[in-house]
């Protein structure tokens, strides 16, 4: 049963409220001034408030704003009661925040349709926002199990050797990556972006993290091609009806070589004495949808070399000239920053990107990871 | 936005009624949309493509999922007349491997079947 509070000096008036509102099922409390209004909101909490502009003590339009300023009241819908002739009152109580007003005289069947009117979508706007409100919360958990799974700090070993940019888009989004000892001084380094936003995109990216981890655990020899073909009949694109990309390349310090499988993620370019160049090869595609074949680059790296990963989140980013970064600007830019660190060059890029990207938001995940071979 | 138009020879045309950037939230609306037709009776769906001026990730996933309701059916789905900064992505994915793409118009397809 909604709960009604007639504010109003006027005991006829209280009356007639009272009688109409009650036949409609409404539990009414009157209150006759608007000293202390407040504190009868707070220990009677009614559902909608009818306030009179008139109060033998204080103003009505005063009442109401004040009531406005409460954070504790000021969602109560408040429809005032005016007379006939008060226009510019009226006009007030609206902007002070009233959300509706009944003029005196009234019609019994005015008085309902108001407020069973304000009521309902007072009630409509508390659903809304409590639902938006779990799902924020659902999003935010949903965010920080993937952030979780993604490195904070660069291990003490390979310092100053990896380095890298991870910046969300304003969604929670399908990217992950991590870099993994595989013993024999070698390293497993990738990047998996997962087919759109949201917690379905982020649940893939976290089961895909657990799928790497738990394939580096059961196979002591970790072979690319073997993996990539594992993961293509793990993540069939019929199951989630959501596809993934991924790279991952194998760091063998030892041989000085890299070992490079490629499903669907832009080219990485390497750089070599200030030249870069983009590694075309492999370039499968997505994974899931049986087209994958384990294809794999080796390739020598000479030390001091460097070597750059990224998500589509980088190329596709759109400047405020509503194109997009691309490959050609990030080959420049690497090219432009070959002999800085690689924690320099992942500084320099946030902040170029921040001043190149249109839109306060990321729209999509950015990863990028600099490795100094 | 989009509609099925049944032509003969069992052939039918997925069109958008206007451009598009095929991405998240009309994507998902295309998959929806998608699962209400009735395909029974059609032995070739052509997906006319003109109208598409962006793909993003969401955009190809919708696109694989009617390709895969549709084949495994046994019929035959065909994308018609992509744009070249369309087509290039699907390309580079590969997916050529994939789609049957075609540059002509879907009434021209319809006529050589």
């Amino acid at each position: 049963m909604d709960k009604v509070l007639i504010v109003d000096d006027d005991p006829s008036v209280r009356i007639l409220l009272k009688k109409i509102l009650q036949r409609s099922s409404f539990e009414v409390l009157e209150y006759d001034r608007g000293a202390g209004v407040e504190n009868i909101i707070d220990n009677k909490k009614p559902d909608l408030v009818l306030l009179d502009l008139i109060l033998p003590d204080i103003n009505g339009l005063q009442v109401l704003r004040s009531l406005k300023n409460n954070s504790n009241v000021k969602n109560l819908p408040i429809v005032v009661l005016t007379g006939s002739s008060d226009k510019e009152n009226r006009i007030k109580a609206l902007q002070y925040g009233a959300v509706d007003y009944i003029t005196k005289p009234f019609l019994p069947e005015e008085v309902l349709l108001r407020v069973n009117t304000q009521l309902k979508m007072h009630n409509l706007i508390n659903s809304l926002q409590e639902a938006v409100s779990n799902l924020k919360m659902d999003i935010e958990a949903a965010e920080g199990i993937q952030r979780a799974l993604v490195p904070t700090a660069v291990p003490e070993k390979t310092k100053p050797r990896i380095s890298w940019l991870y910046e969300p888009s304003y969604k929670v989004g399908g990217d992950i990556f991590d870099f993994i000892e595989l013993g024999n001084d070698r390293k497993l380094v990738y990047i998996v972006d997962v087919a759109g936003h949201g917690v379905n995109a982020s649940m893939i990216s976290v089961m895909v993290h657990r799928f790497i981890e738990d394939y580096i655990n059961s196979h002591l020899l970790f072979d690319l091609t073997n993996f990539m073909k594992e993961l293509e009949s793990n993540f069939k694109f019929e199951r989630f009806e959501l596809f993934i990309t991924i790279i991952a390349m194998i760091i063998d310090y030892g041989e000085k070589k890299l070992h490079l499988a490629n499903a669907g993620i832009p080219m990485p370019i390497f750089l070599r004495n200030g030249h870069a160049e983009y590694i075309t090869f492999p370039h499968e595609s997505l994974v899931g949808i049986d087209l994958i074949k384990g294809e794999v680059n080796s390739m020598d790296f000479n030390e001091g070399d460097k070597i750059f990963l990224y998500s589509d989140g980088l190329t596709e980013l759109r400047g405020k000239d509503d194109g997009s970064f691309g490959y050609k600007l990030l080959k420049k830019f690497l090219e432009n920053h070959g002999s800085s660190k690689v924690e320099d060059i992942v500084k320099d890029l946030k902040e170029y990107l921040q001043n190149y990207r249109r839109n306060k938001y990321y729209e999509d995940d950015i990863t990028f990871i600099a490795i100094n071979l | 936005m989009f509609h099925l138009k049944k032509e003969n020879k069992g052939a039918a045309i997925i069109l958008f009624d206007e451009e598009v950037r095929l991405t998240g939230k009309i994507s998902a609306e295309l998959k929806k949309w998608f699962k209400k037709q009735r395909l029974n009776s059609l032995e070739t769906v052509i997906f006319d493509c003109q109208n598409i001026i962006f793909i993003d990730s969401m955009g190809i996933a919708s696109v694989i999922s009617m390709y895969k309701a549709i084949t495994s059916s046994g019929k035959q789905m065909i994308l018609s007349r992509l744009r070249k900064e369309v087509k290039d992505i699907l390309i580079l994915l590969n997916l050529d491997k994939l789609f049957l793409m075609d540059d002509r118009t879907p009434e021209q397809i319809i006529r050589k079947l």
